[in-house]
């Protein structure tokens, strides 16, 4: 049975999405998580964690984004979470200076 | 030697644990192995990763996982070459021969284990560099300690011509203590230097006949224990390091010929006479050779290279 | 190991596939060029020859620093870095004010306190210079960034640790029986099971390597490339050097005042005997002023993971911190990131360690070209052709150009050698290997490659004793087993990979059997 058109689009949104868009995502999501996290002790985990984190958050998207049976659902999913970081970028960027940051 | 036993240990689970394996007695045609041989082995080989992990830390868990693996996947092409007679084709002969990978991995692990060790005598922390990495800290600490040291000399030199009472063990439990001096002598002077040393205070001494008695109260006793304590712990890593005659003993020999002299005479006495000290044997079966070195300093002989 | 449904196990086996067949061979290339780096510090003894046994960090060297410092420009002595050089050299770098002009001086000095090699100009130019290392940083940079120029480098190894990360995940989802299997390998069934059984043990035996390999790879690729960027522009407004500093510690206030410098020896003393290991690694800030700080970076000591990094007042030399993880005090992130290197290195417990990591390295090796020929043998098109070849000629092309970087720098030797041999060698080979795939029929490249290899890697000794490097006789004299054991190793992986080819070439002397396929 030859893919009908609707599937042929499935495959092509699913490979954006796990290709550069979990990539763009990836990179939006460690500078989210960088903005949210509290300094800790050492004033490092804004920038350890995020960079420890990345494979996973990668991961993650990644698998989400081919297994997902809706890819609609998927890339709401991956809008959602770039809002989000991109919220916090924006917040941290236009709140405190920058060389607050220890 | 820990370590060793659990990774030999593990390396006849890792064994128990191909040969019982279900797949490969079936194609064998042999009776499967019952599951709690299969369990058994599992349960060994967990035991020993824990074994392993309690005895050689973190680094030694890590190490024992990743040789676990590495381990199974050459024992698992090995155990591929023993001939099992129901797969479809037997043809063993010659396999063995044109499947040179499986014989040559372990050759190769050989001799990469022999470069490893090899690249590992050559590192810091083996051998002669941790000798003289030891000696170079021991001397720092005893450059930066003289003054102490030199605080403590009198109150070994005082203790080493007591009498009676306990001396050196009553000093070294931190308990008050009475110390009978001869009255007339320099035993006397050094007991009064070395209270001073120790802050001046909380000591009493007493004349009847020849003898003085100097009552010394739990405080000044406990700060004059620290002050020779400190004398002991160096004395006792010096004498450590002096009879292995490698790069440490040359250091000790020529960054402290003169200084160490004086403050190791001073409680060889007292320890030869009041073996109250924990490591007093083996600082004792030490000292000669330190004093060897030191000698030879004095004599302008040539220390070990 | 996952019961799936259908359509999403069908998935997975097609990202598994194709992840696997297009960033196979690089992921090949970067997993082989890593099981090579592994033993880098082993190689570097093996081709320096080196046969002094004292590591340079562990002798007295505040002479020989003092004496570098003195005679650099005062604009030159910003930071001073000492480490372990090949040979047993200690490598002294003066660095001026960071920035695109910084300027600098490296040394090589002899244990004997005489300066070997002094490199002076910009300091981009003058560093990886190091003739007698040259081999070993070669094979180090070609895991690192596969010589393709930074940032662009560290994001195609990134590209390959996602990649093993997405195929170790994908094959431990779709594989239904990995514990079950890890001891089927059907020698006698027909050659594609025989093939699939070997594919699907290496992967399961090497699969929570490959996902720690992956994950620490990824970080230290992404890191470089985009992650410092990225949060250098989010917090210190762009300024990479700012975020480093904050990850190093806030430096003390400037103070320019003239100070005498701490014993340098007392300091290396002290921070050995607290670390409980030898220190690798050495950085002096501003030496010779009221501000000055001397950093230690030690090994692990025995049994841990990470060592200790102390911070010293580089005028009194008082200690000031002795840090554990990254970080000045102990957080959550530091220690994790912390744990980043040695897990990717392997180089944590020694012998053991770095053994254990070569044997898995060996083994994801196995499996990725396993699994590409695997992918292969169930399609017969013209693309699948070409990758097929491709397969062959970076499968045993690498190992061939390796022998040849080998080569490289050990002809280069005797007119004071470097980097450049060393390329050039390794280049000349992987295209010798690239045309002889093209020119070769498909059946006969496996074999010649092999035998290329293993020729090449015979050859090694002899060049490194020809070059002028000392023979077995002197070696064993100075109690050294790194030049024969390392001659040995050599030679026993050649006559595994002539071996390989061997019953092959003698199968095509066989007269012609109708009916054989040809591919």
């Amino acid at each position: 049975m030859p893919p009908s058109t609707a599937d042929r689009r499935d495959v092509l949104v699913r490979a954006l999405l796990a290709g550069p868009g979990a990539a763009v995502a990836t990179l939006l999501a460690v500078m989210g998580l960088s903005a949210a996290l509290p300094p800790g002790p050492a004033g490092i985990d804004p920038i350890t964690i995020p960079l420890v984190a990345l494979p996973f958050i990668w991961a993650a998207l990644f698998f989400h984004a081919c297994l997902d049976p809706a890819p609609r659902r998927a890339a709401l999913a991956s809008l959602a979470l770039c809002a989000v970081c991109a919220a916090l970028v924006a917040l941290r960027h236009g709140g405190a200076p920058a060389a607050a940051v220890p | 030697m820990t370590p060793l036993v659990l990774a030999a240990a593990s390396a006849a689970a890792l064994a128990a644990l191909g040969v019982a394996d279900p797949k490969r007695r079936r194609a064998a045609g042999l009776a499967p192995a019952r599951p709690r041989h299969r369990s058994a082995a599992l349960g060994a080989l967990a035991c020993c990763g824990l074994g392993i992990a309690a005895s050689a830390g973190p680094a030694g868990a890590v190490t024992w996982a990743a040789a676990v693996a590495a381990g199974g996947w050459a024992l698992a092409q090995g155990l591929a070459l023993v001939p099992a007679p129901s797969w479809r084709s037997i043809a063993t002969a010659g396999r063995f021969r044109s499947r040179p990978v499986p014989v040559a991995l372990p050759v190769v692990a050989l001799i990469c284990a022999l470069l490893a060790v090899e690249g590992r005598r050559g590192a810091p922390p083996d051998d002669a560099a941790a000798d003289r990495v030891a000696a170079l800290a021991l001397l720092d600490r005893l450059e930066r300690g003289a003054p102490a040291r030199r605080a403590a000399a009198p109150c070994l030199a005082a203790l080493a011509s007591a009498r009676d009472g306990g001396g050196l063990r009553d000093l070294l439990s931190d308990r008050a203590a009475a110390v009978v001096l001869p009255a007339d002598g320099g035993a006397g002077t050094d007991l009064q230097r070395c209270i001073l040393s120790a802050g001046g205070e909380g000591a009493a001494t007493a004349r009847g006949g020849d003898t003085a008695t100097t009552t010394i109260d739990a405080d000044t006793a406990s700060r004059v224990h620290a002050l020779i304590a400190g004398t002991l712990e160096d004395a006792d890593a010096l004498a450590a390091l002096a009879p292995s005659g490698g790069t440490g003993a040359g250091l000790v020999c020529r960054r402290l010929a003169a200084a160490a002299g004086p403050d190791v005479a001073g409680f060889v006495a007292a320890l030869r006479r009041d073996r109250a000290y924990p490591k007093a044997g083996d600082l004792l079966e030490g000292l000669p050779a330190l004093e060897a070195l030191i000698d030879a300093r004095r004599a302008r002989s040539p220390c070990p290279a | 190991m996952i019961r799936l449904p259908a359509r999403e196990h069908r998935r997975l086996v097609a990202i598994h596939g194709w992840t696997g067949v297009g960033l196979g061979l690089l992921l090949y290339v970067v997993v082989a060029t890593g099981t090579v780096a592994v033993l880098a510090r082993e190689i570097g003894a093996w081709s320096s020859g080196t046969l002094a046994t004292r590591a340079p960090l562990s002798r007295a060297l505040d002479a020989a620093v003092g004496r570098a410092i003195v005679d650099a420009p005062p604009g030159l002595r910003d930071t001073v870095d000492l480490s372990a050089a090949a040979d047993d050299r200690l490598a002294v770098s003066l660095r001026g004010p960071a920035g695109p002009d910084a300027r600098g001086i490296d040394l090589d000095v002899a244990p004997d306190g005489a300066v070997l090699r002094r490199r002076d100009g910009p300091a981009a130019d003058i560093e990886d210079a190091d003739p007698p290392g040259a081999l070993a940083a070669f094979l180090v940079d070609l895991h690192v960034r596969l010589y393709v120029p930074a940032p662009w480098g560290y994001a195609v190894t990134g590209v390959a640790g996602l990649a093993l990360l997405a195929a170790a995940l994908s094959g431990f989802a779709i594989h239904r029986h990995l514990l079950k299997d890890i001891f089927t390998l059907r020698r006698g069934a027909r050659p594609g099971l025989t093939a699939r059984d070997r594919h699907n043990m290496a992967g399961a035996w090497a699969l929570p390597f490959a996902v720690v390999l992956a994950v620490t790879g990824s970080v230290f690729s992404w890191s470089a490339s985009a992650g410092f960027p990225a949060l250098a522009w989010m917090s210190y407004g762009g300024d990479r050097e700012a975020l480093f500093a904050a990850l190093a510690g806030p430096p003390p206030p400037a103070d320019p005042t003239p100070a005498p410098r701490a014993d340098l020896d007392a300091v290396m003393a002290d921070a050995a005997a607290r670390a409980g290991a030898a220190p690798t690694y050495v950085r002096l800030a501003r030496p010779g002023r009221a501000d000055a700080r001397i950093t230690v970076y030690a090994a692990p000591p025995a049994g841990a993971l990470t060592g200790h990094t102390l911070v010293y007042d580089g005028a009194s030399g008082t200690l000031l911190e002795d840090r554990r993880a990254f970080g000045r005090v102990a957080s959550v992130g530091g220690t994790l990131y912390g744990l980043m290197a040695p897990l990717h290195f392997g180089d944590f417990a020694g012998p053991a360690s770095k053994v254990a990591w070569a044997a898995l390295g060996l083994c994801s090796c196995v499996a990725t070209l396993g699994g590409i020929r695997l992918w292969l043998a169930r399609r017969d098109d013209r693309a699948s052709a070409l990758l097929d070849r491709c397969t062959a000629i970076v499968g045993l092309g690498l190992p061939f150009a390796t022998a040849g970087a080998a080569a490289g720098f050990f002809a280069g030797l005797p007119g004071g050698g470097g980097p450049g041999w060393t390329e050039a060698g390794f280049l000349a080979a992987a295209a010798a290997a690239t045309v002889a795939g093209i020119a070769l029929p498909r059946r006969r490249v496996g074999p010649a490659l092999s035998a290329a290899t293993g020729i090449g890697l015979a050859l090694l000794p002899a060049l490194r004793w020809a070059a002028g490097e000392p023979g077995w006789g002197a070696a064993l004299a100075a109690g050294r087993l790194a030049v024969p054991s390392g001659d040995v190793a050599v030679l026993a992986i050649a006559a595994a990979f002539l071996w390989t080819a061997a019953p092959a070439a003698m199968r095509d002397r066989r007269p012609f059997r109708p009916g054989r396929a040809v591919p």
